[in-house]
């Protein structure tokens, strides 16, 4: 059957409102399973190929990436949406399945306009999805995302543009060599790396992430970034810029999320340093990196995914967010002994993050790293690999040690009793119970995802060397971490980022707005309505809201009427005939004016 | 006390593995330091040492404000 996934999710988004309860829980998890069926029977080729104006669109371009990527995406929707399933909030539901649709449209669009229409779509239904939250701060946070991420679509679709004027066609095939590389196309790469969260791009992912509701961060981090790995992939393999933007952004997003205190803005910068690895594998351009970006963002969307359930399990239990505030202890429990399964799929995700072996991550992150390495690029092969460590430490030991455990090591945090912990839902244990399953199989069984790679790969990660290797890297930094732990708690500091200029730039544009400039208005309209005052001679009230405005009018000199005031109070308008050649004189000169005007347009 | 044994033991057999098992060729032509034995180790240990100072120092220096 050819149906354009998108489609199935979006009939589903329009059919949610007339389903309830238990017949609501069914469409939520059929969506997602119809489409993966149809995704599946999809064969290669190019289908969907519209007439608009000229110019060919084509909505669907399956190959072995596209695929991929699609097929992550849909069983990462399936598996959010048994996370997801006690909600009732139907917003988030139509939300999260149109951002869905949107990305599917995204990795399936074989033409620039297509991609844009669907890049569109997926950035306004994640910014509902963030204010569904419904607090201040997601209410701000959404507002900027909003911010960033037009801006970026409106680069984009001036890339766009200016891609078509040079060179005549849609297209969307490679885009980094196109005539020299011009203008249009460093505009796409703009776009494209707004929703990659480059940095200086990037605060919008840890500003907004954190923000949002329990359920939608677990979709938000999956498809706004990986689509965007995708168009990259598609667009601008071998591109040298991103090789090191990829490696310093893999670095940057350690460090910050090293520093962090909410234990999702963390996890949120992490994201920064994943795609990192993924965008230098992008940069490097051989099949091997290539093949490694797109098995690095398989693997990613599923543990990822798995650790912000994990943390949104936490926040959903005990309604705290800060490392400062969790780890119990004290007179109440320790949230290890309180959440031990959550605790224990958690370190599931991170242990798959983080590389260790048999889990996911070991399988992925390897191969963009052994790319480097066989690309002779020793100083970004061991920028990755301290990446790796920095990985390490902050998502496998700091938050799980400081949310979990930590009150005895360091007495100084604070240990208020954790009260009763709201009961979990079944159905988010059974969704992280699924991804972690997904995650070790995957690790233990390395082929099952190299096979749908889209370039042909011979790469072994289980060799002595390499298993040897990564225990000894993550040994120590478990070492470095119980000797310095004192150092990496929580604590309440807010982290400024890039977005410090953009927030900077916003207050003093508005108090610009507000003082200079309604100044200014004001005393123009003062001025504007003296002069027709004066022109107009005896019209004059007694009546005015403007502080400058004089009551008896200006342009004295005539004499004036004096306004009768009748007997229920109201005022009367005296006008004398002088004031009448006034005002047709102001009238003439206006039209006068308006017509050169038009004249010269 | 007992993890430092622990420890120790862990060093002295990766030193050991890494003389002794072949090395993935990849890695070692990537650069000089790969051949040195014990290299994982060293760069783990000194690596995660680098990013907490980094970070402490940044914070320090730069980013962070007291949340009010």
């Amino acid at each position: 059957m050819l149906l354009h996934p998108s489609i199935i999710f979006l009939v589903g988004a329009l059919l949610l409102p007339f389903f309830r309860h238990k017949a609501r829980q069914y469409l939520l998890l059929s969506v997602p399973a119809i489409s993966f069926i149809v995704l599946v029977n999809l064969p290669e080729g190019q289908y969907w190929s519209y007439h608009f104006l000229n110019y060919d669109l084509l909505l669907g371009r399956v190959d072995r990436l596209s695929q991929c990527f699609g097929y992550v995406f849909v069983v990462m929707a399936f598996l959010g949406m048994v996370y997801a399933l006690h909600l009732r909030d139907t917003t988030q539901h139509i939300a999260t399945f149109l951002h869905i649709a949107g990305a599917l449209g995204v990795v399936l669009a074989g033409d620039l306009l297509t991609l844009w229409f669907f890049w569109e779509i997926m950035s306004l239904s994640a910014v509902f999805l963030i204010w569904s939250q419904r607090s201040k701060a997601a209410l701000a946070a959404g507002f900027r995302y909003i911010f960033v991420h037009l801006s970026g679509g409106a680069c984009l679709l001036t890339g766009i543009l200016l891609h078509l004027k040079t060179t005549g066609s849609l297209d969307f095939s490679i885009l980094s060599g196109q005539g020299g590389g011009g203008v249009s196309s460093y505009l796409i790469l703009i776009g494209f790396l707004i929703n990659a969260a480059v940095p200086p791009f990037s605060a919008w992912l840890s500003d907004a992430y954190p923000e949002a509701t329990i359920t939608g961060s677990v979709f938000l981090t999956c498809y706004a970034t990986k689509s965007a790995v995708y168009v990259l992939i598609r667009g601008f393999p071998g591109l040298d810029l991103l090789v090191w933007a990829g490696a310093i952004m893999a670095i940057y997003g350690v460090i910050f999320a090293v520093l962090q205190n909410d234990i999702r803005r963390l996890l949120a910068y992490h994201i920064i340093s994943q795609v990192g690895y993924m965008v230098c594998g992008v940069g490097l351009g051989s099949q091997m990196a290539l093949n490694g970006a797109t098995a690095h963002a398989f693997c990613h969307i599923l543990y990822k995914a798995l650790l912000f359930m994990g943390t949104g399990a936490v926040i959903y239990s005990t309604g705290r967010r800060n490392l400062t505030e969790l780890g119990g202890g004290g007179q109440g429990q320790r949230l290890s002994h309180l959440m031990p399964w959550v605790l224990i799929l958690y370190m599931i995700g991170a242990f798959s993050i983080s590389g260790v072996p048999l889990f996911n991550g070991f399988i992925s992150k390897s191969i963009t790293i052994s790319a480097a390495a066989i690309q002779k690029q020793g100083l970004i092969e061991l920028l990755l690999i301290l990446a790796s460590i920095g990985t390490f430490l902050s998502v496998a030991l700091k938050l799980p040690y400081f949310t979990w455990f930590g009150s005895s090591r360091n007495p100084s945090l604070p240990v208020g009793q954790i009260p009763n912990p709201n009961k979990l839902p079944v159905n988010m244990l059974w969704a992280m119970g699924l991804m972690s399953g997904l995650c070790i199989f995957l690790g233990c069984f390395p082929n099952m995802l190299y096979r749908i790679l889209p370039y042909p790969l011979k790469y072994q990660p289980y060799t002595p060397d390499h298993i040897v290797g990564t225990m000894q890297l993550l040994v120590m930094t478990a070492v470095v971490f119980f000797l310095l732990s004192g150092y990496l708690k929580g604590r309440d500091a807010i982290t400024l980022d890039t977005d410090w200029f953009y927030r900077r730039l916003a207050r003093l544009l508005i108090w610009f707005i507000r003082i200079p400039l309604s100044d200014a208005r004001t005393k123009l309209q003062t001025t504007v309505g003296t002069l027709v005052n004066y022109c107009s001679g005896a019209i004059y009230r007694t009546t005015c809201s403007e502080p400058v405005c004089r009551p008896d009018g200006v342009g004295t000199g005539r004499r004036s009427e004096s306004i009768g005031r009748t007997p229920n109070g109201n005022y009367q308008f005296a006008i004398r005939p002088i004031g009448a050649i006034g005002r047709g004189l102001l009238v003439g000169l206006v039209l006068l004016f308006l017509y050169v005007i038009l004249l010269y347009l | 006390m007992k993890y430092i044994i622990l420890l120790i033991i862990f060093i002295l057999l990766s030193l050991l593995s890494d003389l002794l098992l072949p090395h993935d060729l990849p890695r070692c032509i990537s650069g000089w330091w790969h051949k040195l034995p014990g290299f994982e180790i060293i760069y783990g240990f000194i690596g995660c040492i680098v990013i907490i100072i980094v970070a402490k120092l940044l914070a320090r220096l730069v980013l962070q404000k007291r949340e009010d």
